[in-house]
């Protein structure tokens, strides 16, 4: 805006009413020789004669008198000139001294210039000078703050002073105390506009004053022109919106001044890079204050942007009026002022800014697709990617030569047609419309996009990660990596290649994975870095954590291949504890995991250790663990588990006390469980309430009574069918076992048998539906059929019928006709309970004779209704297997020729049809002709042994081997025993059943007479399970027998060198001290039926073998001469 | 019609082309004043002439001083011919640029009706009015409004480049009806309008076609098997006629922004989620959110800061999902 070219045009206005004077006088012709002396630069000679024709005609002579109305003129000339030469303080302090002065004021001399002048404003003559110095004045002030154009050298200051002048001669303006000379100049308009830009450009600037002077700029009288108006308002912009504070406000000088802003197009034509680049300024404001959380500055800046952008004239639009207006004014050179609406048209303008445009768009330079591009970048931040998607959309379809202007005139703009298409490619992904982003970024193959290749590479990369497409994510993460090879702190960079470690261990290939995780890390690239393009520290962590996590899991997962994996997989761990010695997950993300993984692969080392020291080690690592995860990580999603492994691990220690502590911690991890209201939070619960509930009753609370700890056994089963019950719960029927055991009262009894029929059907319907049947679930039927049947006698007083039986096992409630196998268990419980009631009717030979009778009923019945043929593989297998286990109860299973007939036809069913189970089926099999006495049957026994027990799987191998080496021993053949179970032992993938297979092989060591090694075999098994007693008891027995029968007689004296006790000796003495090592550990309090048989066994083979005389002559002998050592050493 | 006589003629011969004709105008008719600058007239300077009526070949008529005679000329004919905004019509300009579409539709309706008799000439105040009309008609999304307006335009033939482009866009607009039926005519007329108009349609213009055809999209979506595809289309075609607009002319952005964001809000599984969700979101469930949910809280939030803040009606879905909205550029490292 040129306000000087304003304020000159209208002292030209005024200039307009000077007097024409009479050329003859000189004091008259001088003032035209002032002016030309100004306009020639000669300032000095100017101000010179002024001040000499003042001086001259000042004084009081005729002469003086006669000239005196002139003088004023030349007063205010001086203001003029020294005004035209840029010096605004004398020409401020001219302008001021005329109108200071009193002189000038006298009432004749007035009416005589009034008198003498001519033209325009001749009845006013110089009166209006004395009101207009005081814009003069202001306009002075104003110029020293605006300084010189384009040399910012202004001195803001002064505009403090030009406001008051101006607002003082606004004032007078309004009040109507000016003249008609410049009343009909119509200065309040452009007073205002300068006020305006007084408000905005003083040291302080004050908006709102700024915009009130605007709007009364446009409703003055002198109204500016719309255009002026315009200009004011980008100035006002332009100035705030470079303090982001006034974002809003410039916001509302805006929306509250829009007609000032909707211009036609043809008149918006020449602002519109303009309101582009403001509403940048403005996108800027927003972007920044959005980064800096600052949500209401953000809202303002977001406002102020969308309405600058809005206002950007749309090149058709533009064009189109502005060649209406160019046609409409043809050749005519002038402006044309419209009556209607003040607007000034020009055929120049029309035609330059049409030329302008088009030259615009010619280069690709077309505003309104930068607007649209904008706005859709504000979407885009404000979080909408749909509009931002929209937007790009808009482009792409309408704006293909969009382009960014050159930055030299010697430079070419930049197509943005590419990037429009990447970000389109972008957008449409992250809003779900994966084929628009295929089709946008296959337009992009093989198009050089500079740096953004490494963009369109790292989104085709995430694209396959989104799609878990693992197999296409190595590829593009190696091409990411490559592109970026030279920037290893990018974060594009560094998150390919932890993608990289990812998709290996996505695709279960746990070896490449671990590999590249062990590179990951020894390379040390997972860090963070300043800048845009690096990875935060929690990035970096975050990375760095899951690539620990993936190596250690790879190595736990390949362990059970490769045992000695896990041993690096602990190392692993370690490194990462010393690594992220830190408790906070911000900065260690995967540790609450890792440490859990860590436990796990303890745990595992400790259960296959070779030595109790070693595994005590580890559970003790373990339990440390457990603590370091409940005391840091209480909030975590692993702390339940966490506290329900710490029990786990202390229930199975070997101390009452520590097995008692394990309570409150199943507590913990059931309260914890509960919590989380998650699925897996729901099975910790259940599985901390069951164990709490089997264990209560062992370690009850200090000063509990009985009935109390009972109370609260049966309140952990309670809470465990409130919060812990879930269909495939593995605790489900294990816990309806013992809630069926709990049972003292009709109530419970009802209860329990109610919770167990629904749980048995639910259970038995989802093992059917899933194909998945669980053991248990034999066992929870057993415990059912007993118990409902003797629940029936004793609480309900009720004997139940064979028809109530039959009819209650044969139709259970809620279980599926269909489910053969849940059914075929309920027959066998059905029988397994009939022949216990067969066992108490021993005294009655009738009744006993009719339940054998009915027994085999219901066993035909069985048979019949489930036929082979009708059974899928793995029924067949299922049932046959629940057969022999069946057999096996009695006392010679040879005799069970019945059921060992059917077994062997389910099981053959299975070979004959060549598909699923067969090494299963011929296991079992096996199994079942083992049992014959038949050499044939046998034989046909032992083949089918040695088939599978070649088998890859050691699931059916090992097994195959226990069978065979039993078999062999049956038939006793030793020698084949020992092949067979060393084969057994010496293969580390059996790992089940090994202390029973080290007795087979003590037996068979024994029956060759190799006393020797059958004790090495007996004496590894008692030495490491000297806990469990179904394995340590036998053991001890046979050592103990292989010692009596060598009966190697004493050496010398025992204790003494050289000397050695005697076999049998060492033979009571083994069981003796096994026996007491027992009793001091309260082992025979919690022994089950099968090891309270061994354990009087081991006594009365003791009790018998020291009463042997030579054995207790040579215990006394011993016992003396050990009390004559104890009695030589204390002398 | 016109009678021509010799003086006509002899003028006409030296440069301007004039008519007299016999018709007197009648008394008290509505005049306009041109600036115009013609040989034959006012010595061949530029002046102002009051004109009688104008006629649809181009022709204007003007009483010639001292004879009263009702001169025609050919407005083309003229080295300058600029029809002077009348205070009507200049004051309906005012409420239009100003954003007082209600009064500024009124006073265009008025414009139109009172200088019909100029129609046909450049810078036709009837034929101003009328495309400003139709344009207040779409911005207020009075569609039966645009419908009617649309299908007569005074002086259509006289508009060119975005002028004419409007009006076809507009008659895209006239056809909204909210029936699955409409998606056919209106993506047909879309199809013309861009074919013939092309370059020449200006952003707002192309944004009426888009929310069109967002109306469209959305009616066929209550007859579709795959709704949530033809939602989505839908909320496509909405955003980008708000895009388009590129922040001006908030009435038909914000109709647009509220159809989708409800559109969004009724996709499967988001009420679903925000019922679960807490308010307001965090980064962690913010970036876990689903898209639809994301875009719904978006476009409700970008609703409330652009359009409701400016006066747009409040809307309880706005209010209600805004409240989930999180700043996911907070703490952002900015570009360097």
């Amino acid at each position: 805006m040129n306000t000087y070219t304003t304020a000159v045009s209208v002292m030209a206005a005024l200039a307009l009413s000077m007097p024409v004077v009479c050329q003859a006088q000189d004091p008259l012709s001088s003032l035209t020789k002032v002016k030309l002396l100004a306009k020639q630069g000669k300032t000095e000679d100017a101000i010179k004669l002024c001040d000499t024709i003042i001086t001259k005609f000042g004084g009081k002579g005729a002469t003086a008198q006669q000239f005196a109305y002139v003088l004023p003129y030349y007063a205010w000339e001086k203001g003029v000139t020294y005004f035209s030469a840029g010096r605004y303080d004398e020409a401020y302090a001219a302008f001021k001294a005329f109108k200071d002065e009193q002189r000038w004021r006298d009432a004749k001399q007035l009416a005589r210039a009034k008198a003498n002048s001519t033209g325009a404003g001749s009845r006013e003559a110089y009166e209006p000078f004395f009101t207009y110095a005081l814009f003069q004045m202001g306009n002075c002030r104003y110029k020293q703050g605006v300084g010189t154009d384009g040399q910012n050298n202004g001195d803001k200051s002064k505009f403090e002073d030009a406001i008051k002048c101006f607002e003082e001669y606004l004032k007078l303006i309004q009040r109507d105390k000016v003249t008609k000379t410049e009343k009909a100049q119509k200065m309040d308009g452009i007073l205002c506009f300068m006020l305006t830009q007084a408000y905005i450009l003083k040291e302080n600037p004050d908006f709102k004053k700024a915009a009130s002077y605007l709007e009364m700029s446009r409703k003055a009288k002198g109204r500016v022109p719309d255009e002026m108006a315009m200009e004011g308002l980008n100035t006002i912009v332009n100035v705030a919106i470079s303090k982001p504070e006034n974002v809003g406000w410039v916001y509302k000088l805006i929306e509250s001044s829009p007609a000032s802003y909707n211009l036609d197009p043809a008149r918006a034509a020449s602002n519109i890079s303009k309101f582009y680049n403001l509403g940048q300024r403005a996108y800027k404001v927003m972007n920044d204050a959005l980064r800096a959380g600052a949500d209401e500055q953000a809202a303002d800046a977001a406002r102020s942007a969308n309405t600058l952008f809005g206002l950007v004239a749309d090149s058709p639009a533009a064009r189109t009026a502005l060649v209406a207006q160019a046609k409409a004014l043809g050749k005519y050179k002038q402006a044309v002022t419209d009556r209607g609406t003040g607007i000034q048209m020009s055929a120049a303008y029309a035609r330059k800014w049409n030329t302008n445009i088009k030259a615009f768009v010619d280069k690709g330079a077309i505003f309104e697709g930068f607007s649209v591009m904008s706005s859709s970048v504000i979407a885009k931040d404000m979080g909408s990617n749909r509009l931002a998607k929209a937007g790009f959309q808009v482009l792409y379809d309408r704006y293909g030569k969009l382009a960014q202007p050159a930055r030299s005139k010697d430079a070419q703009p930049t197509p943005m047609r590419n990037n429009i298409i990447l970000q389109l490619s972008s957008l449409c992904r992250m809003t779900g419309d994966e084929a628009n982003a295929l089709k946008y970024e296959k337009m992009l193959d093989g198009v050089d996009m500079g740096d953004n290749n490494k963009v369109l590479a790292f989104q085709a990369m995430s694209q396959a990660v989104k799609e878990q497409n693992w197999e296409a994510v190595m590829p593009k993460a190696q091409e990411v990596m490559e592109l970026l090879k030279e920037d290893k702190t990018n974060k594009l960079y560094l998150t390919a290649r932890y993608m990289l470690v990812a998709s290996q261990y996505q695709l279960g290939d746990y070896e490449k994975a671990a590999e590249a995780a062990k590179a990951l890390i020894s390379s040390g690239e997972m860090k963070s870095s300043e800048g845009k393009d690096g990875l935060t520290p929690q990035e970096a962590a975050k990375y760095d954590n899951d690539v620990y996590l993936f190596l250690v899991d790879a190595y736990s997962r390949l362990a059970h291949q490769k045992p000695a994996l896990r041993n690096d997989a602990i190392k692993a761990f370690d490194e990462y504890a010393a690594k992220y010695a830190t408790t906070d997950l911000k900065e260690a993300p995967q540790a609450d995991k890792l440490y859990y993984t860590a436990i796990s692969l303890l745990m595992q080392r400790a259960n296959a250790a070779a030595d109790d020291k070693s595994a005590e080690a580890d559970k003790s690592t373990a339990l440390k663990y457990c603590d370091h995860i409940c005391k840091n990580w209480p909030t975590s999603d692993l702390y339940s588990t966490a506290e329900l492994l710490a029990g786990s691990i202390l229930l199975n220690s070997f101390d009452d006390a520590s097995k008692a502590s394990a309570m409150p911690r199943l507590e913990r991890a059931a309260a914890a469980g509960v919590k989380l209201g998650s699925k897996s939070g729901r099975s910790t619960a259940a599985n901390a309430y069951f164990w709490l509930a089997s264990y209560a009753g062992d370690y009850p609370n200090e000063g509990e009574t009985e009935e109390a700890t009972k109370a609260r056994r049966r309140g952990y089963a309670e809470a465990y069918w409130k919060d812990g019950d879930a269909e495939g719960d593995p605790f489900a029927l294990p816990m309806t076992a013992l809630y069926l055991n709990m049972v003292t009262s009709k109530e419970e009894y009802e209860a329990a048998i109610k919770r167990a029929q629904t749980t048995i059907a639910r259970e038995a319907n989802y093992m059917f539906k899933n194909s998945k049947p669980d053991p248990e679930l034999e066992k929870t039927i057993n415990t059912y059929v007993d118990s409902y049947v003797n629940g029936s006698k004793t609480y309900l007083n009720k004997t139940l019928t064979l028809e109530e039986k039959t009819a209650h096992f044969t139709s259970f409630p809620g279980v599926d006709p269909n489910d053969k196998y849940t059914n075929a268990i309920f027959r066998m419980a059905q029988i397994s309970s009939m022949n216990q009631e067969l066992v108490a009717l021993k005294d009655d030979k009738s009744a006993a004779e009719k339940m054998e009778n009915q027994i085999q009923t219901v066993f035909r019945n069985m048979t019949s209704s489930f036929k082979a043929a009708d059974l899928t593989n793995y029924i067949c297998v299922e049932v046959a297997d629940h057969l022999l286990r069946y057999v096996s109860k009695f006392p010679d299973p040879s005799t069970r020729t019945e059921e060992l007939g059917i077994a062997e036809e389910y099981y053959q069913t299975v070979i004959d049809r060549k598909k699923d189970l067969v090494a299963d089926a011929e296991l079992g099999l096996a199994n079942a002709l083992s049992y014959s006495k038949d050499a044939a049957k046998q034989n046909k026994s032992a083949d089918l042994y040695k088939k599978v027990s070649a088998n890859s799987d050691p699931k059916v191998a090992g097994p195959a081997l226990l069978g065979l080496t039993r078999l062999y021993l049956r038939t006793g053949d030793a020698k084949s025993a020992i092949e067979s179970s060393t084969k057994f032992l010496r293969n580390k993938q059996n790992s089940r059943n090994r202390q029973e297979m080290s007795l087979m092989q003590g037996e068979a060591y024994a029956k060759a007479n190799d006393t020797k090694n059958a004790l090495i075999a007996y004496m590894n098994v008692f030495n490491n399970n000297k806990g469990q007693i179904r394995h340590a008891g036998p053991a001890c027995l046979a050592i103990m027998d292989i010692f009596w029968k060598r009966n190697n007689p004493s050496q010398g004296m025992a204790g003494q060198k050289g000397g050695q006790h005697s076999d049998r000796w060492m033979a009571w003495d083994t069981g003796k001290n096994y026996v007491e090592l027992l009793r001091r550990n309260k082992f025979e309090e919690k022994m089950t039926d099968e090891e309270k048989d061994i354990f009087n066994k081991l006594v009365s083979t003791v009790q018998n073998y020291g009463s042997d005389p030579a054995v207790m002559k040579e215990d006394k002998a011993a016992k003396e001469l050990q009390r004559n050592i104890q009695s030589g050493k204390k002398k | 019609m016109k009678v021509k006589n010799i003086i006509g003629l002899a003028v006409a011969a030296l440069s301007c082309v004039q008519f007299a004709v016999a018709q007197q105008p009648a008394k008290k008719a509505t005049k306009l004043t041109a600036a115009l600058q013609m040989t034959g007239w006012n010595k061949g300077k530029p002046g102002m002439m009051e004109l009688e009526r104008g006629d649809e070949e181009g022709n204007f008529y003007y009483l010639q001083e001292g004879t009263e005679q009702l001169m025609q000329v050919r407005a083309s004919a003229c080295s300058m011919f600029v029809i002077q905004t009348p205070a009507d019509m200049a004051s309906a300009l005012t409420d239009f640029y100003g954003g007082d579409l209600e009064d500024a539709r009124k006073k265009f309706a008025a414009v139109k009706k009172k200088y019909a008799a100029f129609v046909g000439l450049p810078g036709a105040p009837s034929t101003t009015a009328a495309l400003h009309e139709l344009t207040c008609a779409v911005r207020l999304l009075d569609v039966a409004g645009v419908k009617e307006l649309a299908a007569s335009i005074p002086g259509e033939k006289e508009l060119i480049g975005s002028d004419a482009a409007r009006v076809a866009a507009a008659r895209v607009v006239a056809l909204i009806d909210d029936t699955p039926a409409s998606y056919k005519p209106i993506s047909e007329a879309v199809v013309a309008a861009i074919k013939k108009h092309g370059a020449n349609m200006d952003t707002e213009s192309y944004g009426w076609m888009r929310y069109a055809l967002g109306r469209a999209a959305a009616a066929v979506m209550t007859a579709s098997k795959d709704k949530a595809k033809a939602a989505n289309a839908a909320v496509d075609f909405y955003c980008q006629a708000v895009m388009s607009m590129h922040g001006a002319h908030k009435n038909l952005p914000a109709d647009a922004i509220v159809r989708a964001m409800t559109l969004l809000w009724d996709m499967p599984g988001v009420q679903d989620y925000a019922a679960k969700a807490a308010k307001p979101m965090d980064k962690k469930t913010w970036g876990k959110a689903p898209a639809d949910f994301r875009d719904a809280v978006a476009l409700a939030h970008y609703y409330k800061v652009l359009y409701a803040a400016s006066g747009a009606a409040a809307n309880p879905l706005v209010d209600q999902l805004d409240a989930y909205y999180f700043n996911a550029l907070e703490g952002v490292k900015k570009a360097q």
